[in-house]
């Protein structure tokens, strides 16, 4: 090519370079002034999983992932009340591994916990690569998860430290009081064959997993009681994955002793499991918890009475079941 | 990977980028097959193995354009051996009806694809409904089928082809490659606009380099059309879904329901229009030239002025091969022969272009889906339009009279907001849940109208608050100065082209900013799927 022909294509390379670059540092600036001084100012969807930032650095003992199964399924305080040790659940709606793995980061830079709890049915939710993209952009330029905060921010205040204030006194966990009765018919029917998870999401998972390792953290993948999401070929895909990633497995539609009644235990005819629910899985859960990875009874510990606090609010609000 | 609009990351970050990127390091030869193998693929995203009946129509227009081919061949040849008048007539009419089946067997196949997936389960709901009503015992199981996202724009374009082959507008095509890039070039795949073989087919398969200049333009393009969507449509979407579903539990008014009929059709021109700019922006980045689907709609002055700046190419596609077959159809003809000794020259064409109206109207409801609502919304127009054309001589009349200027201001003004506002209607008609729904929504409009709604606050307790309402306020007016710029015949894109840098630039990275940070995205807001991705 001649020498003519190459410079203006030289310059228009270049001038199109300048103008992304101008593009990212305007998003970045505006992602600082953007990104909230208060937790509480998070956006909805995440402000209970992000509860656990504000939590004291290096005080809890399980961490738990997922989506609502597993902000139906485990209540921190309910385990505290039964075995005394701390927990808080980082889940949210529909949350997406990719999510996952974000809150997996960004809590294990405060917390050292026994173990990592990842709750499996958001391991079958089909991510595509956009949701991949989009986790990573948010990361990149908070604005745009916070670009909603013009409506009632302040001017200028040009920080992107988040202050995590804000503590959700049920660690995670949303109460769920309704009954919809669904039918108690046998879901979990023995068989041998594997219902695939998808290949993005499992390299996810052993990611998440090799990082809780690396850090010396225990994972156990947990499958909660859910007659309509769950199954025996799924129990088998989690379980090779579990054996694969050397995490633990504990799936709990097939422990008998929990004897939920889908007649009475569901807020959705099988779905998510209501807090009578609730408290049947924690029980258990809480003991299998406490005795596999010899958490500590803290419940008289000084430093956690702010936890022994939190029972008498936490009965109150579920008081009624 | 699940596309499911053109304005999202999986399009616009992903697949976009990765099509632009192979089509620039392929060699020249090798750019057509990568936007072919980019469409398939893209197709397969929003449909999957319902690509075969994308394939299915390809390969018979293909077919039957070249049977089409040959056909003239032989007549030609025939005509040209011929000795007497008699025998080339009759040449001509054997081969004439040869042609003709064969444009049918390719409007059959395409049409009846689509009538099949499309109409079928509709028609067999009507037909047990007629059973029902006449105490009959007998039933029809109503079918299930699934469409292909798009199937309603690909099928028309089929037959566009086969019947301009058929009239020797365009030659059939030897190649089918280029015949499938037509068909299925990805931009247009989901929600139109319905191209025409003679405006794209040579542009896609030219495999022509990127251009700088088509890039950037291609780009501003699509970050209008984002803004149009995102910024508007996604956000008018929980006042409108609101009202149309809660208008009963909300106790609206007519004044509210009125401003839900105007709120929806704002909704669905900047969704629909904003999709279209991100497709012309797409093939723009390709050197393709895909043709304009809106010229500023809301300028319209009449409903058929309405319907050659909305959807432009539906509308021109239903002229071509509805409209004109009819009225230039021999009972057509002699129809019109007649009124004309009866009526005059003024209103002798009327009924022929009446009925004609009536089949392009009921075919345009039906297009837009199987519902008695759809229809309705059709006759709607049809009723407007027909009116129209009735009452012109009439409406001179009276303006006369009363001196008032057609050509003055105030009555262009008072034509347009009339438009705008059946239009609404009708677009309100369209959006309902059902025909009755779609009757007791005017009938609240128009037996309880009251402005109270609109001033007592009730407007903000379903989905917007003040602020965005402003952030509204100003999205539109931006669409509408742009409007007015494109309809004083400048292009806006270019006026900013020519500004200096330090002008350019911060128009470019604000209107970037401004989608970023008032976009309605993200918690506490839903965001509309494509609506005319499902027709």
């Amino acid at each position: 090519m001649d020498k003519k022909k190459v410079k203006p294509v030289v310059q228009k390379i270049i001038g199109s370079i300048i103008f992304i670059l101008l593009l990212a540092l305007v998003l970045l600036l505006l992602s600082y002034w953007f990104a909230p001084s208060k937790s509480e100012d998070i956006t909805m969807q995440d402000v209970k999983p992000n509860g656990v930032l504000a939590e004291p650095d290096q005080t809890l003992d399980v961490l738990l992932f997922g989506d609502s199964e597993a902000y139906t399924a485990f209540s921190p305080v309910q385990m505290w009340k039964e075995q005394g040790f701390p927990s808080f659940v980082c889940a949210s709606s529909s949350q997406y591994i990719s999510l996952t793995e974000s809150f997996v980061h960004q809590s294990l830079d405060h917390q050292s916990p026994k173990v990592v709890i990842l709750e499996t049915n958001a391991f079958y939710r089909k991510m595509r690569s956009d949701n991949a993209l989009i986790t990573r952009l948010e990361n990149m330029f908070s604005i745009l998860q916070f670009h909603n905060r013009w409506k009632t921010m302040s001017p200028l205040r040009l920080d992107k430290n988040v202050s995590y204030n804000w503590k959700d006194d049920m660690k995670g966990y949303k109460y769920a009081k309704l009954t919809t009765k669904g039918k108690n018919k046998e879901y979990m029917v023995k068989t041998d064959e594997i219902e695939p998870i998808q290949k993005k999401n499992t390299q996810y998972i052993e990611r998440i997993v090799q990082y809780c390792h690396d850090k010396g953290v225990k994972v156990l993948f947990v499958s909660t009681p859910s007659s309509k999401n769950w199954n025996y070929k799924r129990h088998n895909a989690v379980a090779a994955l579990a054996k694969k990633t050397g995490a633990d497995y504990l799936d709990l539609n097939l422990e008998k002793s929990i004897q939920i009644d889908w007649q009475t235990d569901t807020a959705d005819a099988g779905d998510h499991l209501n807090f009578r629910g609730t408290k049947k899985v924690c029980s258990f859960l809480g003991e299998y918890l406490y005795k596999t990875y010899q958490l500590e009874d803290k419940r008289n510990d000084p430093a956690y009475s702010e936890w022994n606090n939190l029972i008498d609010k936490y009965e109150r609000l579920t008081a009624e079941n | 990977m699940k596309i499911t609009s053109y304005i999202s990351v999986a399009y616009l970050a992903i697949f976009l980028p990765a099509s632009i990127l192979l089509y620039t390091i392929v060699p020249k030869k090798a750019r057509p097959f990568v936007l072919l193998t980019a469409s398939f693929v893209f197709f397969w995203f929003i449909s999957e193995f319902l690509i075969v009946y994308l394939l299915i129509s390809i390969l018979s227009i293909y077919l039957l354009a070249l049977c089409l081919d040959k056909l003239k061949k032989q007549r030609s040849a025939a005509l040209a051996a011929a000795a007497s008048k008699e025998e080339k007539k009759a040449i001509k009419s054997k081969n004439g009806s040869k042609q003709l089946a064969v444009v049918i067997v390719g409007v059959l196949i395409n049409i009846g694809i689509l009538a099949v997936l499309k109409y079928s389960p509709f028609l067999f709901t009507n037909i047990n409904l007629f059973f029902r009503l006449t105490h009959s015992k007998l039933a029809v199981e109503v079918p299930n089928f699934l469409a292909p996202i798009g199937i309603s724009f690909y099928s028309l374009q089929a037959v566009s082809y086969i019947h301009d082959v058929y009239k020797e507008k365009i030659q059939a095509d030897k190649n089918i490659a280029r015949v499938a890039l037509f068909m299925s070039f990805f931009p247009i795949l989901m929600e139109g606009p319905i191209c025409r073989y003679s405006d794209t087919a040579e542009a896609l398969y030219s495999g022509e380099r990127l251009h700088y200049r088509n890039l950037t333009f291609g780009a501003q393009r699509l970050a209008f059309g984002a803004f149009k969507k995102i910024v508007i449509a996604d956000r008018l979407n929980i006042i409108v879904t609101t009202i149309f579903k809660d208008y009963e539990a909300y106790d609206f008014d007519g004044g509210l329901i009125l401003l839900g009929a105007i709120l929806y059709t704002i909704e669905l021109y900047m969704e629909f229009s904003g999709t279209i700019d991100v497709v012309i922006g797409s093939g723009e980045m390709f050197g393709v030239t895909i043709p304009e689907n809106f010229r500023q709609p809301f300028f319209s002055k009449s409903i058929t002025e309405f319907w050659q700046r909305w959807h432009i190419t539906l509308g021109t596609w239903f002229r071509d091969y509805i409209f004109y077959p009819v009225t230039m159809s021999k009972p057509m003809k002699k129809l019109t022969k007649n009124a004309r000794k009866k009526l005059g020259r003024d209103y002798g064409p009327m009924p022929a272009s009446i009925i004609a109206f009536f089949c392009v109207w009921l075919c345009n409801g039906l297009w837009h889906g199987a519902g008695w609502e759809y229809i309705f919304f059709g006759m709607y127009h049809f009723v407007l339009i027909s009116l129209g054309s009735l009452i012109l001589p009439l409406s001179n009349t009276v303006l006369g009279k009363l001196k008032i200027d057609r050509n003055k201001w105030p009555y262009k003004v008072f034509c347009i907001v009339r438009t705008a506002l059946l239009v609404c209607i009708g677009e309100m008609i369209f959006n309902s849940r059902g025909i009755k729904d779609s009757l007791r929504m005017l009938r609240i409009m128009f037996t309880q109208f009251s402005f109270k709604s609109l001033f007592d606050g009730s407007i903000l307790s379903i989905g917007l608050d003040a602020y965005d309402i402003i952030i509204l306020f100003v999205a539109i007016a931006i669409v509408f100065v742009v409007g007015i710029i494109k309809e004083k015949g400048k292009s806006p894109r270019q006026l900013i082209a020519a500004k200096p840098i330090f002008v350019r630039w911060p128009i470019y990275i604000g209107l970037v900013v401004f989608v970023v940070v008032f976009g309605a995205y993200g918690a506490g807001y839903l965001p509309i799927d494509p609506i005319y991705a499902s027709f």
